[in-house]
């Protein structure tokens, strides 16, 4: 039983983490596709920014590997997870911030043009401008 | 004066940034002062760009910049070699005369202080955007670079006709997917190799073309770069987004926007993996089978449409399939076809929506019905719109011929026929759309218009607006006459030594 554990364990964290996080990016781009509320679409486009995100914090962790803060005692690189991927991924959060408010201040001047941010109301015959 | 020379690269990007961040602070006490320091930045940009290129052609060798003195490895450098110093040079003009033209669109529009210095700051971090993406050497730089293009291309669409939020907001939901498939890209590249620095990059990659994480990377950049470059079937954001961006913004974002993700590609698919090898000719094919459907989809898409921008900016999806075409073709002719249709198709596409801004300006016009008899009265602005439709066409002695012409020396040495019959067929087709127009301009009644400018002015335009549109005539033509020296003097090598390699 515990032997059937440790595989389980074993196959999680070196297989399973990638498919959740390609799960969590099929989901959201999925919605971004199917919503027809553009709020919603918004957020599933975070949701996808969240999840390339856990894609590169995934491969920057190593077995044993403890935070990359310099310790007196521990002078091998060996000991260390790789920060690097940390470092891009900060990065990339600040980007995806600068793009939801993007989207949220285009969403307010959508809303005041159209008195709606529901897809089909804007394209189809709901929308005031048609 | 030495110590300047030697920060030339630096200086290009953080000039526009510069006036980026100054325009909204200086905007607040004056108004002109603002729009003045991004003009002025931006064009002390092209004095550098030009002298970074100088410096390439007559050394004979890549500039390399260290940031803050990091060495390439672990700090970001910037390469700038034959190649990117044209584009380079290429995107500091059109951003300059860009910038120039939008400000008779300032005093016709009545906007405020805060409209004007946000438009100008966009504008010049649109520019930023643009020059950082085509002169780094670094991949994770390169998207930090697409994501600035990206949001201020948000904006500059935004702030557009009434239908530019709309645009802008689909065209952030594509975007923003583009961007995470190039992440993704990076990620399995970075996981492979264990560096993100493009010709540390390269040398690591040569034992590893064939691994599964190299070929879903190849394929995620594929997508992540088709994307912003409006490739076919990934281009459902492009004609919304190039019609209804703001009419003064449009030669920038139409004209370069989707050209320099196009370099982009070139560099990672040529300087970085392995084009030699045979997972990337497979890639290489499905990128030509997306190239010819898009070309022969554009062209008969922009058929059916009367709205000049639509019309323009189907066509561009056609102009982009050309580019494409020459990365999928592959060889010396190939790649050299598609970095000049890179730069003519820039200027010929920036010099059309200059034209349509013009008209839009001037008389209100959106629909080429309404164009009858213009020429009488807009001389210039109608000489730029045939110079370019012509070009665009493909014509001789203008710029679009001879990239249209190396496309077809390549596909024939290459021995695939079945792409210069395309080249021809769209070309065909392009005269048709084109000519449509040219029809409607000569030959067409005069009809009613919405609004008509009293003639205040002693030439048809303000001349803010008349020197774009005479630099953009002044390229087509010199790029034509003067191409082989372009080629030989400076692309040759650099294709050479550094593409295929």
């Amino acid at each position: 039983m515990s032997e059937l554990i440790e595989k389980l364990e074993f196959f999680l964290a070196d297989r399973g983490i990638y498919m959740l996080t390609l799960i969590l990016f099929a989901v959201a781009v999925y919605g971004m596709i199917a919503c027809g509320n553009y709020m919603k679409k918004l957020m599933c486009m975070n949701m996808m920014q969240v999840s390339i995100i856990f894609f590169f914090l995934t491969f920057g962790q190593k077995n044993g590997g403890t935070l990359p803060v310099a310790i007196d005692e521990v002078l091998s690189a060996e000991a260390y997870i790789n920060p690097l991927p940390h470092a891009l991924m900060l990065t990339a959060i600040v980007v995806s911030l600068g793009t939801t408010g993007v989207g949220l201040a285009l969403l307010m001047r959508i809303k005041d043009i159209y008195g709606t941010i529901e897809e089909d109301r804007i394209t189809g015959d709901g929308g005031k401008k048609q | 004066m030495n110590q300047i020379a030697d920060h030339l690269p630096v200086l290009v990007i953080l000039l526009p940034l510069c006036g980026t961040l100054l325009c909204p602070i200086i905007s607040h006490f004056n108004i002109n002062a603002g729009k003045r320091t991004v003009i002025t930045a931006l064009f002390l940009s092209i004095v550098c760009a030009v002298l970074q290129l100088i410096q390439v052609i007559t050394t004979g060798e890549a500039i390399h910049y260290w940031l803050g003195g990091w060495a390439p490895p672990i700090g970001i450098e910037f390469v700038i070699d034959g190649l990117n110093g044209v584009v380079i040079l290429l995107v500091a003009i059109i951003s300059f005369t860009t910038a120039l033209y939008s400000s008779p669109f300032e005093k016709l529009e009545r906007i405020d202080r805060i409209h004007s210095a946000g438009y100008y700051s966009m504008l010049a971090f649109l520019s930023v955007g643009l020059l950082g993406l085509s002169s780094t050497g670094d991949a994770f730089n390169l998207y930090v670079f697409m994501e600035i293009t990206a949001i201020s291309g948000y904006g500059l669409i935004a702030v557009g006709e009434d239908k530019g939020p709309i645009a802008s907001f689909r065209y952030l939901m594509t975007g923003t997917i583009g961007a995470c498939m190039y992440l993704l890209g990076i990620g399995f590249l970075y996981a492979a190799t264990g560096t993100l620095n493009m010709a540390d990059l390269a040398d690591r990659l040569t034992g590893l073309m064939d691994s599964p994480l190299i070929v879903m990377s190849a394929a995620c950049l594929i997508v992540g770069f088709g994307i912003k470059m409006a490739l076919f079937p990934l281009h459902g954001w492009q004609p919304a987004a190039h019609s209804y961006a703001h009419p003064a913004a449009d030669p920038m974002i139409a004209g370069i926007m989707i050209k320099i993700p196009a370099y982009a590609m070139l560099r990672f698919f040529f300087c970085i993996f392995d084009e030699q090898s045979h997972v990337m000719q497979l890639f290489f094919n499905a990128i030509g089978v997306m190239a010819v459907i898009g070309i022969l989809f554009g062209s008969l898409k922009a058929l059916r449409y009367d709205t000049y921008n639509k019309i323009l900016a189907y066509s561009s999806i056609g102009q982009v399939g050309y580019i494409a075409m020459g990365f999928a073709i592959g060889n010396f002719y190939g790649i050299i076809g598609a970095i000049l249709h890179i730069v003519s198709h820039a200027f010929m596409k920036a010099g059309l929506f200059y034209t349509s801004g013009a008209l839009k300006y001037k008389y209100g016009i959106h629909d080429i019905n309404e164009l009858g008899q213009v020429y009488r009265k807009m001389p210039v602005t109608s000489l730029t719109m045939v110079i370019c439709a012509l070009s665009m066409i493909g014509l001789p002695p203008f710029a679009g011929f001879f990239s249209k012409w190396y496309l077809a020396l390549g596909a024939i040495e290459k021995g695939n026929y079945f792409y210069v019959a395309v080249l021809i067929l769209s070309s065909l087709l392009g005269a048709i759309y084109f000519f449509r127009i040219m029809e409607k301009l000569f030959m067409g009644e005069k009809t009613a218009r919405e609004k008509e400018l009293p003639e205040k002015s002693r030439f048809e335009l303000p001349w803010q607006m008349l020197l774009p549109l005479l630099t953009v005539v002044a390229a087509v033509i010199l790029l034509g006459l003067f191409n082989a020296y372009i080629v030989n003097g400076v692309l040759k090598t650099t294709i050479w030594e550094v593409v295929l390699t």
